[in-house]
């Protein structure tokens, strides 16, 4: 394989050429600098590229090769930051124009987990302001007048306009599984607590997950083996022992799955799109012609309560983490970001408690329907990526970030429009590793392997 | 008991705003607060047993 499609290699690929000696982390590296210098002016994903930084990390993580040692299953391996995480000596900007900007001197303890396992921090990317709704500069690679979703915008991008092999997301709401599907990658925000929060900045504490943009299932699973882990000084860190999840990234489980088909009742009756509805009929007939269990299951009552609750807690704990900022730079913030600290900190305490409680009764409800399946399936969003006036639409997975439990997006095929339709994979607490298995499963049943389109000059993807 | 229907809610939102931020400023919040209003409606409506505690971190397995 020459230079030229280096930047093209997944996580596992890469990894694997450089643990023997075929590749080297500074090829890799000036790859997908390359690559940025030739689509990021279109695309828009990079707040900041560590150029330097990266080719000198690069330089030693090969030295270090040349003697026989190999830091971690990441050695070598090019990634991308969300502009809310802390890594030293790179600014963070949050998306916020300049008042909320700040230098770390230390690294969150994710970004010190992946440099610790080998990989090489690329970059930071564009966020919607503070992670909430106004919209990011980043243009989707699909289609420059379609959103890439959000928050996690720059993320789900660059990495499915091959920039870099993965990325760090955070998820409130719906913030990485949403513009993963938008982007036709592989999002997955695990169970809460599962990776430490610390060093990224909060948008609302007790719904806030740090998550992964990559280009397969197994590369989400070797990212997030990485990750996971208990850190004391992270009060929402759980301390559960890390899943296996090593048969997930070596191979393809020969077992099929147990699915539970989502039915569409309130409140994503009246959201999804009929191309959405009868492309997850087609997967799910698809995946039970090869010998998946797929049967129709109902969500508890309390589900379209737990949507609204989600609401409100983000608004109220928004509202929170920011009086002190808003006191003294409100008329800087962007519109939405502003509307919905203003309006947090208007709700009444009563009431978010009882959102908080509505929290913890929807997820016992669901713990038995959960143990029966695999995986729950629904599509990640109505449809394929909307306008860029917005962000999209995260009701699809703001159930499932309100209960803390883990699920992904993997792309699954395209809308009559040519952008990416998914499916959304939902797993029980600390069940990571049969989720994946079971994604990974459906990721080869499926085999999805459309890319978008070379950007050309002042139009990525199929711009009109 | 309180009146926790969408409108009341409203009503309130929009009365605790004008004291935070002032009319104007309010009154540029109306569709966010009346947005607010219907989840918060929606919350108050959930049936929830007593024993249930709120889940500020979910952290059991």
């Amino acid at each position: 394989m020459g230079n030229e499609s280096l930047h093209g290699l997944s996580v596992t690929e890469a990894a694997a050429r450089i643990r023997a000696g075929r590749l080297s982390a500074s090829a890799l590296v000036e790859a997908c600098l390359r690559r940025i210098d030739a689509v990021d002016s279109h695309v828009q994903a990079w707040v900041t590229v560590d150029r330097q930084g990266a080719l000198e990390a690069a330089a030693q993580l090969d030295a270090e090769a040349r003697q026989g040692r190999l830091r971690g299953p990441l050695h070598g391996v090019p990634v991308g930051l969300k502009d809310i995480f802390h890594a030293a000596g790179l600014k963070t900007t949050a998306g916020a124009r300049g008042f909320a900007d700040s230098v770390p001197t230390r690294d969150a303890p994710s970004v010190a987990r992946l440099r610790a396992a080998g990989a090489v921090i690329l970059g930071k990317l564009h966020t919607t302001e503070f992670a909430l709704a106004d919209p990011a500069v980043t243009r989707n690679p699909w289609h420059a007048g379609r959103t890439p979703g959000g928050s996690s915008a720059g993320s789900a991008a660059a990495v499915a306009a091959r920039m870099v092999p993965a990325a760090l997301g955070s998820q409130t709401v719906g913030s990485v599984l949403r513009p993963a599907a938008f982007c036709g990658v592989v999002g997955l925000k695990p169970t809460y607590g599962r990776i430490s929060r610390r060093g990224v900045l909060p948008l609302a504490w007790s719904l806030d997950h740090v998550g992964v943009l990559a280009r397969t299932v197994a590369d989400a699973a070797l990212l997030l083996s990485v990750l996971a882990g208990h850190d004391p000084m992270d009060p929402g860190s759980a301390a559960v022992p890390p899943s296996d999840l090593a048969p997930v990234v070596a191979a393809v489980p020969d077992r099929p799955p147990r699915l539970g088909l989502i039915v569409m009742d309130d409140p994503f009756r009246d959201r999804a799109a009929t191309e959405t509805r009868t492309h997850l009929d087609a997967v799910a007939a698809a995946l039970a012609a090869r010998g998946a269990v797929v049967e129709s299951v109902r969500l508890p009552a309390l589900v379209p309560a737990l949507v609204s609750a989600v609401q409100v807690i983000l608004r109220a704990e928004a509202g929170a983490y920011h009086a002190d900022l808003h006191r003294a730079h409100a008329e800087q913030y962007r519109p939405r970001i502003r509307a919905a600290i203003e309006a947090g900190m208007c709700v009444p305490a009563p009431l978010y408690l009882r959102a908080q409680r509505i929290r913890r009764q929807v997820r016992r409800e669901m713990r038995a329907l959960l143990e029966q399946y695999d995986a729950l399936a629904t599509p990640p969003a109505p449809g394929p990526a909307p306008d860029p006036s917005t962000t999209g639409d995260p009701t699809f997975n703001a159930p499932w970030s309100g209960l803390g439990l883990p699920a992904i997006s993997l792309p699954t095929g395209l809308a009559l429009d040519g952008l990416p339709l998914g499916v959304q994979l939902v797993g029980a607490a600390f069940g990571e590793a049969r989720l994946l298995a079971a994604a990974r499963w459906v990721e080869a049943a499926v085999a999805f392997t459309a890319a978008p389109l070379e950007p050309k000059e002042g139009a990525p993807g199929r711009a009109s | 008991m309180p009146d926790w229907s969408a409108e009341a809610l409203r009503s309130e939102l929009m009365a605790e705003a004008v004291r935070r931020f002032g009319a104007e400023r309010a009154e540029a919040l109306a569709s966010e607060l009346q947005a607010l209003a219907g989840d918060l409606a929606r919350v108050a409506a959930a049936p929830i047993p007593d024993e249930t505690e709120p889940a500020f971190f979910l952290l059991e397995a």
